[in-house]
């Protein structure tokens, strides 16, 4: 007599039929490692993005020295200010890598487990705690300057002190010394975009500890007096604490050597 | 290959157990067909699949999926939840695909079921009038999706709030707000009656 087959004899003849096989695990923990890797690196570069965008906001007058400069934006209400500066493009990157990383994450094994916002705040505390690593090495520094100094169209998206202090017409020049003669009190100052000024340091007096050699970031007033010269009549360092690596070092030639205009008190500069 | 032989010693073994030798051995696959077969038609006859021929191969794309996937298993997941969870995405992808998904759960032997849920509300012990079991049915089916698979595996498939998690791959806070926001629903349907 024969038996009409059972459903569980039909699904197994099936699986024979089509010759189905276990997909081998390795397979599995690649895909698995895939989500992981994902969620590592949204944090890590979502981290970068945060210590870039603190490094946008804080790097701004209104915070570092808001008392000095402040008779030069008067014409601008001071809440504007803050509001135009704060890097929204940064922001916006920064957001799009937590929710990548939020992806990442609730497609491992368990990580639907873990509320939304559990996840996301996991993710930000994550990428603040690199971020404050960063921050030590002046990462958000480097990565701005190098963006700013070669990738056209970032000045567009982020309002930063490099485009405030590019109005030579307004009397403010920005830039990195690239060669200085102090004999003839004359140092060539490079702007964010990339053009050489000539610039007269004669009438300024400069604040003790003030140091100035090549590779130095340094803020300006004075008066355009030409298509590539200025007249200076203060020079500051650009940042808030001196630049760790760069020692005064000698001018570049046809240029005299290099010597401080005022002999150093300390190496702090006062901002 | 029909007839597999299911011994009384694998019918003993866990659900782990079985899955390390169905990867030795396929054969060993019709223990765990059996054991399951009857509760996961069940299920997808509860998720809206009233057609039973259609039932059935849902059924088996559910076996042969988890074969497939049977090196995926994580043995700290409970077999049951990661094999309703085949059974629970097999039967959406199928109503998706086909653009309509019935309304739907089936009355009969689960009269007792819808009652559960009754009991659950407390309705049957703060009003006097009763509900019947159609009324409640049409509750339930009138819910959106999301709650109605939620109330299912909760009332019907009678999981926990973990399995239920692991099943829809929710967590488990989002399962415990759907089933109150749920029972809140079927609760002001009833009310309405």
């Amino acid at each position: 007599m024969i038996m009409p087959k059972k459903s569980s004899d039909l699904i197994l003849d099936e699986i024979e039929k089509r010759h189905v096989v276990p997909i081998p695990r390795w397979r599995f923990i690649l895909k698995r490692s895939v989500f992981w890797i994902l969620a590592a690196i949204s944090v890590i570069t979502g981290s970068i993005s945060m210590v870039t965008a603190i490094y946008v906001f804080l790097d701004n007058d209104f915070i570092v020295d808001r008392a000095n400069i402040e008779r030069l934006f008067a014409q601008k209400p001071f809440i504007e200010e803050v509001v135009e500066s704060i890097p929204y493009v940064w922001l916006i990157v920064m957001s799009l890598f937590i929710i990548a990383a939020y992806y990442g994450f609730r497609h491992t094994k368990k990580g639907y487990r873990y509320p939304t916002l559990r996840v996301i705040a996991g993710s930000v505390l994550l990428s603040l705690s690199i971020c404050g690593v960063l921050n030590i090495f002046d990462v958000g520094k480097y990565i701005h300057r190098y963006l700013i100094e070669n990738i056209r169209g970032y000045d567009q998206l982020v309002f930063t002190n490099e485009i405030r202090w590019s109005q030579m017409e307004k009397g403010l020049l920005g830039g990195k010394v690239v060669r200085l003669s102090l004999p003839e009190h004359v140092i060539i100052v490079k702007d964010y975009k990339g053009r050489l000024w000539t610039v007269d340091i004669s009438k300024v007096e400069m604040r003790p500890g003030m140091q100035i050699f090549p590779g130095r970031y340094l803020k300006i007033t004075g008066l355009k007096t030409g298509d590539l010269t200025f007249q200076a009549t203060s020079v500051r360092s650009w940042g808030r604490k001196p630049h760790k690596l760069a020692q005064p070092v000698n001018s570049i030639a046809p240029m005299t050597p290099a010597v401080p205009t005022v002999p150093s008190v300390n190496k702090q500069d006062t901002p | 290959m029909a007839g597999f032989p299911v011994n009384q010693e694998q019918q003993q073994c866990s659900d782990q157990e079985l899955v390390v030798k169905t990867l030795d051995n396929k054969q060993k696959f019709a223990a765990i067909v059996r054991r399951y077969e009857a509760p996961l038609l069940r299920y997808i006859v509860r998720q809206g699949c009233k057609d039973t021929s259609m039932a059935q191969d849902l059924l088996q794309e559910v076996f042969i999926k988890a074969y497939l996937h049977l090196n995926d298993y994580d043995p700290a997941l409970p077999f049951s939840s990661w094999i309703y969870r085949i059974a629970h995405n097999e039967t959406v992808s199928h109503f998706r695909k086909e653009k309509n998904r019935p309304c739907v759960l089936d009355r009969g032997e689960d009269d007792f079921l819808f009652e559960r849920i009754v009991d659950d509300l407390g309705l049957a012990e703060t009003e006097n009038q009763k509900h019947p079991t159609s009324e409640i049915q049409a509750a339930v089916d009138g819910l959106e999706s999301k709650y109605r698979d939620i109330i299912v595996l909760k009332f019907f498939e009678e999981k926990s709030y973990e399995e239920i998690s692991d099943i829809l791959q929710m967590p488990q806070g989002t399962v415990a707000t759907l089933i109150n926001r749920a029972k809140k629903k079927i609760k002001s349907c009833l009310e309405k009656k």
